[in-house]
């Protein structure tokens, strides 16, 4: 063992530098004057899935069949974009629009909905009209929906964590956690990449806020696995004709497209509803580590397949040129997977008590977790 | 074999057939996988409840580009059909059927999609194994079809068919209520190969059609795609109509001439029933219309899919299928 790169006894451990990760930790530091660290395995923040994604400010609208879902990510939304406002692209015009068959809300509906959660809708230039199939699309509307630049929020948690002296490790690997009799409630194992090494850390929190590879760290600590999906997803980098290069489009709410501009790449992303997800397994009936399964991956693309498709509801994405694909583990808790709610985990672990998984299902809602973490002192009264 | 390029995408209806489903599928991928690099299959289940969806979940795992819809109930063999092209992204489409289309015919329909650049139809060169009763009226059909709908449309027509993207998105835009393919095929206009070719029955016996089903089909067909049995209402109506001035022209001259008449309830029972006769005829026709023009006016979907769902071929199998999918 050696010795670890700052102090060895710290309040708590937030593993995973993803926009989860490092929101927690700002938190933990700034509102509760804890004392944290943050161990990341990648070489910056912000790496994986809060990279890899779609990079949609959701606003709402994609939750036509979950009033409660759209009323909540439309105020988180709003907060989001006054506190990241350098972070989030609003110059571009985003539409929705409503296919005639195979969708699981009509047009009416999709009006109704938004009105009652008061997400704006409005009518379409005409030119905006004729990029749609008509046979195929019932209805198109304008509507306010951002992207966020991923580099540019993880420059901001840089600085913000920084202004706070929260140490960052990068590659540095959290392998397994034991209880103490100690101080600490916690004993962490961690592993330096760079040269093989490993030190421990004694905390009283450990956050486990590793998304795809939550159970590696819970399997590896012999705690249970909580019940997670995983799937293998692909989001297409692609390069647009010049008419749509300020534009994003979804199509509601079935098998089809959302395209919409990528801010750090100067690309636009483009996902399908039946080609974004490659393959899927349940943690819990897997028998390999998810990063480890991941790391060898050679994923094909499905991108050919998404643009056919997509070019029949808006002929226009037939000239799309595949630049790009992001390649990422989706991680879904199995209840949610047929609403499109997509609530957070926080799940404290009576087998070993200090440990906490964290599983955030978009980035705005970061801030769910506040209310969680005010009952942190007193974890007995916590449900 | 050379790989070709473009997109081709197979459609595949189900109807109780989880007896023959696997070793089907696993022939037509094995076809697909050698021919192209880039294919879909898609399997519409028309509300199986043999386990059809069952197996299928089996093979989601064993074979990508595979792809599952199962409707809400059972709406046809040729709506499935018409469910599964309007969701496919291919450059050609095949449809075929699992219970005596062999897979390995998929080039030569795909080849002649190419060339015609239109519709391609399957024509069984072997008489069908259904019953006499049931032959001699699908003749009876092809025959009055070909007169009333479409004077070129191939005999012993089956459901192996392609079609290029063009002719699909034509298709596509029929909003009938009572779809067929074959008819349809024929009605876009668009130019037409044929593949003659020896259905193999993977199922023995074949399971039998029945008549009474295919007679409802043959008469909506003909009533949806033909105005021909109205013409002939109105060529009936105007044959009534001449006898009927003729019998009354009769019926005065007896008043003129016959001082004394008596005649008998033979002629006035006649004429009646003769009269009514010709009424019920013309009425039957114009209800069987009618009650079409009820169905389309109510501008109903033509199908609900109740169910969607997408290959996920097993992790064991996932670092192998992909060399197969990229060195292909
Ligand atoms: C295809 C796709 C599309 C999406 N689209 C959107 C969208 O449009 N809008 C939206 O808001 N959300 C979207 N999401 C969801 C969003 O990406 C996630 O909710 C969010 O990124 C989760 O953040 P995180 O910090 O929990 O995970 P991550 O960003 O993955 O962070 C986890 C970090 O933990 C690190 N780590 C893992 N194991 C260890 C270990 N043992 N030791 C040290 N470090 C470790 C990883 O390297 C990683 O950096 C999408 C997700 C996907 C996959």
């Amino acid at each position: 063992m050696n010795s670890p790169p700052g102090r060895a006894d710290l309040d708590c451990v937030v593993v995973g530098g993803g926009v989860f990760g490092c929101f927690l930790a700002l938190q933990l530091a700034r509102e509760h004057s804890l004392s944290v660290c943050v161990l990341e395995r990648e070489g910056a923040l912000l790496r994986r899935a809060s990279y890899n994604n779609q990079a949609r400010v959701h606003n709402g609208y994609h939750y036509p069949r979950s009033i409660l879902t759209g009323l909540r990510s439309r105020v988180n939304s709003r907060r989001f974009l006054s506190e990241f406002a350098e972070c989030v692209d609003t110059t571009f015009a985003k539409y929705y629009a409503v296919a005639r068959t195979r969708s699981n809300v009509t047009a009416a509906q999709f009006e109704q909905f938004c009105a009652r959660i008061g997400a704006p809708l409005s009518k379409p230039e005409p030119h905006v009209q004729r990029w749609f199939n008509e046979a195929l699309i019932e209805r198109v509307w304008r509507t306010e929906e951002w992207a966020f630049d991923s580099d540019a929020l993880a420059g901001r948690m840089a600085k913000d964590l920084a202004a706070r002296d929260v140490p960052v490790h990068f590659q540095h690997e959290a392998l397994r956690l034991k209880p103490t009799t100690g101080a600490r409630r916690l004993e962490l194992e961690v592993r330096r990449l760079a040269d093989g090494s490993s030190y421990s850390l004694a905390a009283d929190h450990v956050f486990n806020a590793t998304y795809s590879d939550l159970n590696g760290l819970l399997s590896r600590s012999s705690v249970p696995k909580l019940a997670l999906k995983q799937e293998v997803t692909e989001i297409a980098l692609v390069e647009t004709p010049p008419e749509l290069e300020r534009v994003g489009v979804t199509v509601m709410c079935g098998p089809f497209f959302s395209f919409m501009p990528f801010p750090p790449r100067k690309l636009h992303s483009l996902s399908h509803v039946r080609y974004t997800p490659h393959r899927s397994w349940r943690d819990r009936e897997a028998e390999f580590d998810n990063h480890a399964f991941f790391s060898g991956l050679n994923e094909p693309s499905y991108c050919e397949q998404m643009i056919r498709d997509s070019a029949r509801y808006m002929p226009a994405i037939a000239s799309f040129r595949q630049r790009d694909s992001l390649i990422e583990l989706k991680t879904v808790l199995p209840q949610s997977e047929h609403d499109d709610s997509r609530p957070i985990l926080f799940h404290r672990h009576t087998e070993l008590p200090g440990l906490i998984s964290v599983l955030g299902g978009k980035v705005d809602n970061i801030y769910d977790i506040e209310r969680e973490l005010s009952t942190l002192r007193d974890p007995q009264s916590a449900p | 074999m050379t790989v070709a390029s473009y997109f081709v995408s197979v459609v595949v209806p189900l109807a109780d057939d989880a007896d023959i489903l696997e070793p089907f599928v696993d022939e037509l991928l094995g076809v697909l996988r050698e021919g192209w690099q880039n294919y879909e299959v898609v399997l519409v289940d028309d509300a199986s409840s043999d386990g059809t969806r069952e197996r299928v979940a089996r093979l989601l795992e064993r074979h990508e580009c595979l792809r599952y819809l199962r409707l809400s109930k059972r709406f046809g063999t040729e709506v499935a059909m018409v469910a599964g092209l309007d969701g496919v992204i291919g450059d050609v489409a095949v449809v075929l059927q699992p219970e005596s289309d062999p897979p390995k015919l998929l080039g030569r329909f795909v080849e002649a999609a190419r060339k015609s650049g239109g519709v391609v139809f399957g024509v069984r060169t072997t008489p069908s194994e259904q019953s006499w009763l049931y032959r001699a009226l699908r003749r009876r059909f092809s025959r009055l079809s070909r007169r009333m709908i479409d004077p070129d449309l191939p005999e012993n027509v089956t459901l192996y068919m392609a079609f290029t993207r063009q002719a699909l998105n034509a298709i596509g835009q029929f909003k009938d209520k009572s779809r067929a393919l074959r008819i349809f095929g024929a009605l876009v206009g668009f130019s037409r190969e044929i593949v003659s070719y020896e259905p193999v029955p993977r199922r023995t016996p074949v399971r039998l059609k029945s008549v009474r089903q295919g007679l409802e089909l043959g008469v909506s067909l003909i009533v949806t795609n033909s105005t021909q049995p109205l013409r002939l209402v109105t060529l009936l109506g105007l044959t009534a109509s001449t006898l009927n001035l003729a019998y009354l022209m009769y019926v005065f001259a007896i008043a003129l001439f016959k001082p004394h008449v008596a005649e008998g309830w033979i002629t006035l029972s006649a004429s009646i029933s003769g009269m009514f006769l010709f009424l019920f005829l013309i009425l039957s026709v114009l209800c069987e219309y009618i009650g079409r023009l009820l169905e389309e006016t109510r501008d109903r979907p033509l199908y609900f899919v109740a169910e969607e769902r997408n290959s996920s071929v097993l992790v064991a199998d996932a670092t192998r299928r992909n060399v197969v999918h990229e060195s292909a």
